[in-house]
């Protein structure tokens, strides 16, 4: 199901990752992703949307078909960039340093290397903290150099795994944005996972939504509203109750009479 | 450190001082069994213009650095491999947690049978005495290392000697450097045990000698410069912590 | 007054109860403290015929002993109070004395050539001016140390004319054994030792440098008790007597104790010591006034010490002539 003829990037086939003691994470997934999509992988908890990330990036290997441009995904690739939950900035360096990391993990150097960081910052709207150390810096701001750190290398394709989901809703809310604006600049496919129904639908072209344990493809939905989106939008309004229509199904579906209450 | 911290931290041992130059006056003791400050001033003054205890403080001080040198070289390399390779850490660290344990007044006459009076046994027992704190302390800076960090240089292409040296190592120098401290520590007090191995200058054979012709004011001499010595290098190691640890986010840094 | 059961059985207790009511012998320590050692051969006698412990015993004495390694420990034990007897060379007694260590020299246990200058054959030393630059083990304190100093001095050389080692006796012979050191000053029953088991040779003897073998007192001791000072030197006189009749035992003795073949005691005990004297006297006086001018000169002793008074204080030949009835 790729989008309107547009380049498929990322290919997955009947893809399943059962982890060594026997538990499935996810089973059978198929999808295609295009170029410059933004898609959103949502789930609740334990339906495998962090660990299908991780396959993905090539961190853990699962079983079935995953392809970029046509290439089975063995491991990490530097096309291939992952934001964490976490900022996980090493605690040693300043933020411009942590911003460079991983320009200078792939041999940039010097004057390139600082051209890119300073942009990139500015992208991101940290400038003037450069020399800060990442004890200084609030959630939301290290969460920024987390994402500067990663797209200074300019990935194909960038996954963040649930990249706001420690910040408050507001600083949360800021994020999108800034996340959105790069990706305005860039057009670098994103995919995103999510347990925030509402973080999906403001920003994603596509969402995945993901349903059980283990988890399995309860339905793909677009989202044709164009972006910038208002938030309060009635059309983001329909989609999200279809969505929790769709995650209450099948699920532990509790009712107050086998409650006794 | 603010003035009055300064202050807080001098007035015991001023205390102490009166109440010593008072009682070795008074006579409330022998001053054969324990003289006063003024005589142990007096012997340091003396030993001053006649050169030997500039001469005995270097000869201590030169085997401490040579010793601590030693041994922090090889707890570097040891506690990095064993750190990192669980194999290797299987193999050597059981082993090396038990040498641990020997005192070092007991390698004295080993050293002292297998490398000679001369100043190898001395720098080889300084160099033993540093390398377990160095050691132990760099294992444990490694397998403490957040595995979080890690995952983020391997996600950006990072090799595993570029994952030690850019990752592990800055990850683990808050601990090296503890355990340099508690080495340098250490170091000092090997010293004596070493330097009581035939050696003919220093501050541990002043320690001995003073024993030897009934001078107690140059053993207590040779204590207090132990004392003071000993205080300004860890004060060294506590400034280079704060300078180069300040990056961390902990309660205290480096008391 | 009526006499009744009660008041007769109180007047026996209080006659009868040892130091109960009234006291004939004047009040003497709970404890007396005496070293030995095998560079004194007369403390082992007495030990080991435990006489000590029978005579003061009766008294409601203990005796506890205590083993010096060398002068430099017993000194040491004496100026930290640990033991009130302590074993020791004249001239070593005396530069601890000088340098405050309260005691008094009361007892001469013997008149020994226990030192000399030690080396290897082929070390390429035979004269005491062959030691220039070389390493010399010695114990610093000790008889054989002022001995090496004055065996210097006579050739115009100093300490610092060759690498002294510090090491105490035993580990001193080892270093010379294991060639870790080009000369050692000597002391037995370890220079006996390394004569025998290992071929070494005494390049210098000077039996005028050694200067007897000394039992000092703690000062504070001999002020309080003096009628035990004494009875200390009668019991080390009795054992000393024993020593002279009975040479073989105190070989055997010394073996046992100094953990040395018999044949290596023998040299110490026959060849080189004399058991005559007993009462510290002029020839002591003499010899160690001797040394103490070369320990002047080499700074051992300090420069502002008045070395005639500091002997006239320390030499007390009174006990020994109260004991021995002037010897």
């Amino acid at each position: 199901m790729a989008s309107r003829g547009e380049t498929a990037v990322l290919a997955a086939v009947d893809l399943s990752r059962t982890f060594p003691n026997g538990t499935a994470a996810f089973r059978g997934l198929s999808f295609r992703i295009a170029e410059g999509e933004i898609v959103g992988i949502l789930g609740t908890s334990g339906c495998g949307k962090s660990t299908l990330l991780r396959v993905i990036a090539g961190l853990d290997r699962g079983e079935g078909s995953i392809t970029l441009h046509g290439d089975q995904i063995t491991g990490l690739s530097p096309r291939i960039g992952l934001v964490f939950q976490e900022p996980r900035l090493m605690p040693w360096l300043t933020v411009k340093q942590n911003a460079a990391f991983g320009l200078s993990a792939r041999g940039v150097s010097g004057e390139e290397r600082e051209r890119r960081v300073r942009a990139w910052l500015n992208l991101v709207d940290l400038e003037g903290f450069e020399d800060l150390y990442p004890k200084e810096c609030s959630g939301g701001m290290a969460q920024r150099v987390a994402l500067a750190r990663c797209l200074a290398t300019r990935p194909e394709i960038l996954l963040l795994d649930e990249p706001f989901s420690s910040l408050d809703a507001f600083t949360r809310m800021q994020l999108q944005d800034v996340l959105f604006s790069i990706w305005e600049e860039l057009r670098t496919t994103l995919i995103l996972v999510t347990h925030d129904i509402d973080e999906a639908l403001y920003l994603c072209d596509r969402i995945l939504v993901l349903r059980g344990q283990p988890g399995t493809l309860a339905c793909e939905m677009r989202v044709e509203l164009p972006r910038p989106r208002p938030r309060g939008h009635e059309e983001l309004g329909r989609l999200k109750e279809r969505i929790l229509v769709i995650l209450d199904l099948n699920g532990h579906h509790v009712t107050a009479v086998e409650y006794n209450l | 450190m603010t003035l009055k911290s300064v202050l807080l931290g001098v007035l015991l041992p001023v205390l102490i001082l009166l109440v010593w130059e008072t009682g070795s006056r008074l006579r409330w003791w022998q001053p054969n069994i324990l003289p006063g400050p003024g005589d142990i001033a007096q012997y340091m003054v003396e030993s001053v213009r006649d050169g030997s205890l500039l001469k005995n403080i270097g000869a201590t001080v030169s085997r401490l650095a040579v010793g601590f040198l030693l041994g922090l070289g090889a707890g570097l390399i040891f506690g990095s491999v064993t750190g990192f390779s669980r194999l290797i850490s299987h193999l050597v660290d059981p082993f090396i947690q038990g040498m641990r344990a020997i005192p070092s007044i007991a390698w004295a006459p080993l050293f002292l049978i297998w490398l000679g009076i001369g100043e190898a046994s001395k720098v080889a027992l300084i160099a033993l005495g540093v390398f377990f704190p160095i050691y132990l302390n760099l294992v444990a800076g490694f397998h403490g290392v957040d595995r979080k960090l890690i995952e983020v240089g391997r996600v950006h292409g990072l090799g595993s000697l570029a994952l030690i040296s850019r990752i592990i190592l800055p990850a683990a120098l808050p601990a090296f450097l503890t355990g340099v401290r508690g080495g340098l520590g250490l170091g000092w007090m090997f010293v004596v045990a070493a330097e009581l191995l035939g050696a003919s200058r220093g501050l541990g054979f002043l320690l001995d000698y003073g024993q030897n012709i009934s001078r107690p004011e140059i053993t207590l001499s040779s204590i207090l410069l132990f004392a003071i010595l000993g205080k300004l290098t860890d004060a060294l190691v506590v400034a280079l912590q704060r300078r180069v640890l300040s990056w961390q986010d902990t309660l205290g840094v480096a008391r | 007054m009526k006499i009744n059961g009660i008041r007769i059985a109180a007047l026996l207790i209080v006659v009868t109860f040892p130091g109960g009511g009234v006291a004939f012998a004047a009040p003497g320590p709970a404890v007396i403290r005496l070293d030995y050692a095998t560079y004194n051969p007369v403390s082992l006698v007495l030990k080991d015929k435990g006489w000590a412990e029978a005579d003061l015993g009766k008294d409601g004495i203990k005796v506890e002993w205590t083993l010096s390694e060398g002068s430099n420990r017993a000194l040491a034990f004496l100026n930290s109070n640990s033991i009130d007897f302590g074993s020791t060379a004249g001239a070593a007694a005396l530069v601890s004395r000088s340098n405050g260590n309260p005691i008094y020299g009361i007892y001469i246990y013997s008149k020994p050539e226990w030192t000399a200058l030690v080396t290897l054959p082929g070390s390429g030393i035979s004269r005491i001016q062959d030691l220039k630059g070389k390493k010399v083990a010695a114990t610093i304190g000790t008889d054989p140390y002022i001995f090496l100093i004055r065996s210097l001095d006579t050739v115009g050389l100093g300490l610092s004319d060759i690498e002294l080692v510090p090491l105490q006796h035993g580990d001193g012979a080892n270093a010379l054994v294991r060639k870790q050191v080009d000369a050692w000053a000597g002391l037995d029953p370890h220079m006996a030792r390394v004569q025998v088991e290992d071929g070494a040779t005494l390049f210098y003897r000077n039996p005028e440098f050694n200067t007897y073998g000394v039992l000092n007192v703690r000062k504070e001791f001999a002020d309080k008790y003096p009628a035990y000072v004494d009875r200390v030197i009668s019991l080390y006189e009795k054992a000393k007597g024993y020593a002279r009749d009975h040479r073989p035992e105190l070989i055997a003795i010394l073996a046992r104790e100094g953990q040395v073949k018999p044949e290596i005691a023998k040299i110490q005990i026959d060849q080189r010591t004399d058991l005559s004297v007993s009462t510290p006297g002029d020839a002591f006086r003499g010899t160690i006034a001797a040394a103490a001018q070369v320990l002047l000169k080499g700074g051992q002793i300090r420069p502002d010490v008045d070395v005639d008074a500091v002997i006239r204080d320390y030499i007390r030949p009174g006990f020994a002539e109260v004991a021995l009835g002037g010897k």
